[in-house]
């Protein structure tokens, strides 16, 4: 099994933290976290993240799918939601962002391998429309 | 010659009822006053009708005084009989001659059977109908008749012949006539005070409602305006008139148009309405008009407005504070939810450093600190009641509370908190209060090994440029340089949350150890 790239945007530290934790002891290489969306778009295009787990709700006016949307204009990157609004499921900007899945916040390790395995299958490119609630 | 006669003595009658009207509405007959004048009119009436006669043969003279008397004392009782009769009697007796004593009986009879049928008239209103009259007229004249035999030297039974009939067909007639006039006459007088008793009480009803009235006619002059309606809008000149002579002329167009066709159709309508009132503010009105069916036709248009601006602005407030109740929930919901996720990613954290039995027993003791500080947090808004904003001073005591009581560091090391007026946003204070609570646990359990004698301060201030200061000083022994699985642990959260609140840490170590950190009072990207 290959390390992945992985992007962490999440406002909330600890729970940033212990992704963190968990991705790197399964062997994937995490770059800094970024908790506002402006910072998720400066990090995924510098730094060409292989899967993106992206919270909603961030530090500032701007949310997750703002930031989903704008990385879509120069990436096919996997993106994964991971979030506590899940009244958010349905929301047309969301499925635009053409998203790999999501995920309710915090996902649990067996979610976490799963997300990295969908990211390594479509190898770094996005499924249109493929949204997997939980 | 008779014909001419007869109609003067009527044409007398009709006048007197005419004045007897005149007079009635002046000086009611309820009265001592309006008796005594009615009793002066019918006194004086029969007096000219004595005086002119009707002739119908040599010695066969009629005169209506019996009808009058009767009458007068009928409709308006004894004091008009008595000034009547006086008057009719006094002229009797200058008169004299053989009749005189026949002529004083008729004046008393017809007076006494006036005065005990109107005795004997149970209601106020005095009227009669025409067979209740004739069978009056009849009795008094039958009584009449009869007082022919105290004429001394004419023979009563040839009186009787000549007269008899003659009188028993046209006096109690005479008494239907100018009774029916009369009594028209109460009645109408009654009509015209139940009318203005009905108006006035409209009227009051009318002012006294707290709405707009106003009723128009079908050409959209207004009829009439209530007092509420002139007090608010100052419509008091608008009777009369119609719409384009008080309103402009887009406005007047359009109303006159919409009560023209309420009118045609027959249909209120309601609607709602903005008016300027006198005092120059805008209030909110519904405006329920329609038209009012008269025999069949509807030709005159009400309005009623009633004033909602108070409901209008009840509901308004009632929407509005539900939807900030909604999103409050919406909020409280997401941030027990977030909490919990903070607490689960802290296990999962903690879980990862445990190693040894002893580690576990102390992880569950730090992870039940942190959940409490964050309880503390939730404690203070709902204590506080406001539920947007930390009062830090008053969380600082509860958190210095638990911890002294979890840790019990014995009365040599004394622990002081202040800071005074600093509020933080529930976003801010979360993880402030995790880190004064790593930071707290962390000098009660490792700055005094020994006990005491030792000081622990926690100040919080504001430092003027939106920036919060906050310190956690010991007098102990200083950080250690290799601290355990949960110092590391601890130590890292701190940093981690002092990043997530945008802040700066330093770490001072001159006679004891010294946290300070400097963050932002408000969020931002």
């Amino acid at each position: 099994m290959n390390g992945l790239r992985v992007l962490i945007v999440e406002d909330e530290v600890i729970i940033a933290w212990d992704l963190r934790e968990t991705l790197e002891r399964l062997g994937n290489e995490v770059l800094p976290i970024a908790a506002a969306a402006g910072k998720a778009v400066e990090q995924a295009r510098a730094a060409a993240p292989d899967l993106i787990l992206m919270d909603i709700t961030l530090r500032g006016e701007r949310t997750g799918i703002d930031a989903a949307l704008e990385i879509r204009e120069f990436s096919d990157v996997p993106i994964f939601y991971v979030t506590g609004n899940s009244h958010l499921l349905h929301d047309l900007q969301m499925i635009r962002t053409h998203a790999q899945g999501v995920y309710a916040k915090p996902p649990s390790e067996d979610q976490i391998q799963e997300m990295l395995e969908i990211a390594r299958r479509t190898g770094g490119r996005g499924i249109d429309g493929n949204i997997l609630p939980e | 010659m008779v014909t001419v006669e007869l109609i003067y003595n009527l044409a007398l009658l009709v006048a007197l009822s005419v004045v007897s009207g005149f007079i009635d509405l002046r000086w009611s007959r309820n009265t001592r006053l309006g008796a005594l004048l009615q009793g002066a009119l019918f006194g004086g009436t029969a007096v000219i009708a004595m005086l002119r006669p009707l002739t119908l043969g040599p010695g066969l003279i009629f005169d209506g005084r019996s009808v009058v008397i009767s009458l007068g004392a009928l409709f308006f009782g004894p004091w008009c009989a008595v000034v009547a009769g006086a008057m009719t009697i006094t002229l009797r007796l200058i008169l004299g001659g053989s009749g005189a004593v026949m002529g004083v009986s008729v004046i008393l009879a017809s007076a006494f059977i006036g005065v005990f049928y109107h005795r004997r008239h149970q209601s106020l209103i005095f009227e009669f109908h025409s067979l209740q009259l004739w069978l009056f007229g009849l009795l008094v004249h039958l009584v009449m008749l009869a007082l022919t035999f105290t004429l001394p030297d004419i023979a009563a039974f040839s009186v009787l012949q000549l007269i008899g009939w003659p009188v028993i067909l046209t006096y109690p007639l005479a008494t239907v006539l100018i009774g029916k006039i009369l009594s028209d006459q109460a009645t109408h007088g009654r009509f015209l005070a139940d009318l203005k008793n009905s108006e006035e009480r409209f009227g009051a009803f009318m002012n006294q409602l707290p709405a707009l009235c106003v009723l128009k006619d079908d050409q959209g002059r207004v009829l009439f305006t209530n007092d509420h309606m002139n007090a608010m809008l100052n419509a008091q000149h608008w009777v009369g008139h119609t719409a384009r002579e008080y309103l402009p002329d887009a406005q007047a167009g359009r109303m006159m148009a919409e009560d023209r066709r309420i009118l045609e159709r027959g249909i209120p309508e309601v609607e709602e309405v903005t008016l300027e009132v006198v005092t120059g503010e805008n209030r909110i009105f519904e405006a329920h008009r329609f038209p009012i069916k008269r025999q069949g036709k509807s030709d005159i248009l009400g309005t009623i407005a009633i004033d909602i601006t108070a409901r209008r602005q009840a509901e308004d407030q009632l929407r509005r504070s539900l939807q900030e109740k909604e999103v409050l929930l919406r909020e409280v919901h997401h941030r027990v939810k977030n909490n919990l996720n903070i607490m689960t990613s802290l296990l999962r954290l903690q879980a990862s450093t445990i190693r040894t039995p002893e580690q576990a027993l102390l992880a569950m003791q730090n992870t039940r600190d942190r959940i409490l500080s964050m309880a503390l947090v939730h404690e203070e808004l709902y204590r506080s009641r406001d539920y947007a904003q930390v009062d830090m001073q008053a969380y600082l005591d509860m958190l210095a509370r638990q911890l002294l009581r979890a840790y019990g560091p014995g009365d040599a090391i004394r622990l002081t908190t202040r800071a005074q007026g600093v509020v933080l946003s529930i976003d801010r204070s979360i993880p402030c209060g995790l880190i004064l609570n790593e930071l707290m646990t962390n000098a009660l359990k490792h700055a005094f090994p020994h006990g005491g004698p030792g000081e622990i301060r926690v100040e919080m201030r504001e430092a003027g440029d939106g920036e919060i200061e906050l310190s956690v000083a010991d007098t102990g022994i200083g950080v250690p340089a290799d601290s355990e699985g949960r110092g590391t642990l601890g130590l890292t959260l701190v940093r981690l949350l002092c990043e997530q609140l945008e802040g700066t840490l330093t770490i001072t170590n001159d006679s004891g150890t010294r946290y300070h950190i400097r963050f932002p009072s408000g969020g931002g990207e």
